[in-house]
């Protein structure tokens, strides 16, 4: 793909990924590899594996760099649309690719500020607003619980088995899940921090990180 | 670097590129820092620009969530677009969205140019810890944001049925995460 054509592609990406960087990876096994199943199934990995033959480099280093993605700071998004573009262009590919991917957001988010400043007072816009408001704090919230799941639990909560053990289905629940105290003890001083100091959120994930080094292995 | 201006006023009295540097500077320190995309970005730039700064309020946290989900695109990069355009107009929106990509740029680039020792580094129990520690500050720094937003989001039985709704769909579906 020549820089032009990777800018587009990304473009399209850009258009496309309502909710966030995650719906990359769906879009890309698309665009790379051929049709996906179904972009709405949470088949990420099988997806990740197919980029991986797609994109020069093996597998086992891409799948090991979607993982670093995640784990390294930064727009999830980000991280992947600039690994793409890196293999396929270089370090122009990873720029182009980065840049296609924010401008359709650039032009769309001010366009959506504004439709909502001159709308503000329209009936059908408070509707949208009264219920996407509440809807926002549910996604603030289930956000919450996933970061936990990375951090306070040693991984994704068995929802699913606790449901049928409460419901009576199967006798116990099979998957065990760890505890990280130091990680809960990070939150909760976080929350009672941010509520009641004015202590900047870097000295906080500064201090966050080292304890975390010592306490969280 | 110069004394910060304290308020809003303050700051539009700056030159406009001074302006646009404070901007992509402290999106480069949040997107430096912080670890799990979208949700987390989110909650550091609320404690920036709204707890510390005061150029912003909690409602237009809630306005730029909702606006983030509704407009296609990465909702940290979003979410520095909205920041920048109502602090600064259009460079404002393009100086923060910089700086919110900027330091993955740098960082995936030298990781997949193959600096194998970065990731090396990367792999070691320490790095993984301060990872994991740097995580669980943010579960925290997620629960303020929603603790600072509730009382504007959540009205009535109609508002906690959608956000139950919501809350309960989006942690047992897993399909769509933070980013």
């Amino acid at each position: 793909m020549n820089l032009l054509a990777l800018y587009l592609v990304f473009f399209k990406f850009g258009l496309l990924c309502f909710g966030g960087g995650y719906m990359l990876i769906p879009l890309l096994s698309a665009e790379l590899v051929g049709p996906a199943p179904c972009p709405l199934r949470p088949e990420e990995f099988a997806n990740l594996v197919s980029i991986a033959q797609a994109a020069p480099g093996s597998p086992e280093e891409f799948a090991n760099l979607v993982s670093i993605a995640q784990a390294t700071p930064g727009p999830i998004g980000i991280n992947t649309a600039t690994y793409v573009g890196y293999t396929q262009q270089g370090v122009p590919g990873a720029v182009v690719a980065t840049l296609g991917i924010v401008t359709p957001a650039l032009l769309l988010v001010i366009l959506a500020i504004k439709l909502l400043k001159r709308y503000e007072k329209s009936l059908p816009v408070q509707g949208f607003l009264a219920g996407m408001r509440p809807a926002s704090f549910g996604l603030i919230l289930s956000a919450a619980v996933i970061f936990a799941e990375l951090s306070v639990f040693t991984g994704e909560i068995p929802w699913h088995e606790y449901y049928s053990y409460l419901s009576g289905a199967t006798a116990k629940v099979a998957t065990g899940i760890g505890f990280r105290w130091p990680a809960f003890v990070l939150a909760a001083v976080t929350v009672v921090l941010m509520l009641r100091t004015k202590l900047s959120f870097m000295y906080l994930l500064l201090g966050s990180a080292v304890i975390g080094a010592f306490l969280c292995r | 670097m110069a004394a910060e201006p304290s308020s809003l006023e303050d700051f539009r009295k700056l030159p406009a590129m001074r302006r646009n540097w404070i901007l992509f500077w402290s999106y480069i320190k949040i997107t430096s820092l912080v670890i799990g995309g979208g949700y987390a970005i989110i909650s550091a730039a609320q404690d920036d620009f709204v707890t510390r700064r005061r150029w912003l309020t909690d409602d237009d946290v809630l306005e730029m969530i909702t606006i983030t989900q509704t407009v296609p695109g990465i909702l940290a990069c979003n979410s520095a677009i909205y920041i920048g355009w109502r602090i600064n107009g259009f460079w404002g929106a393009f100086f923060a969205m910089v700086g919110s990509i900027l330091p993955s740029l740098i960082i995936i680039v030298l990781i997949a140019a193959g600096l194998s020792s970065i990731e090396h580094i990367i792999d070691t129990p320490a790095v993984q810890g301060a990872f994991k520690g740097i995580i669980g500050c943010i579960v925290g720094m997620v629960i303020v944001t929603a603790l600072k937003t509730r009382r504007k989001a959540v009205k009535g039985i109609f508002g906690w049925c959608v956000a139950l709704g919501c809350f309960i769909g989006m942690t047992l579906s897993r399909f769509h995460r933070h980013c």
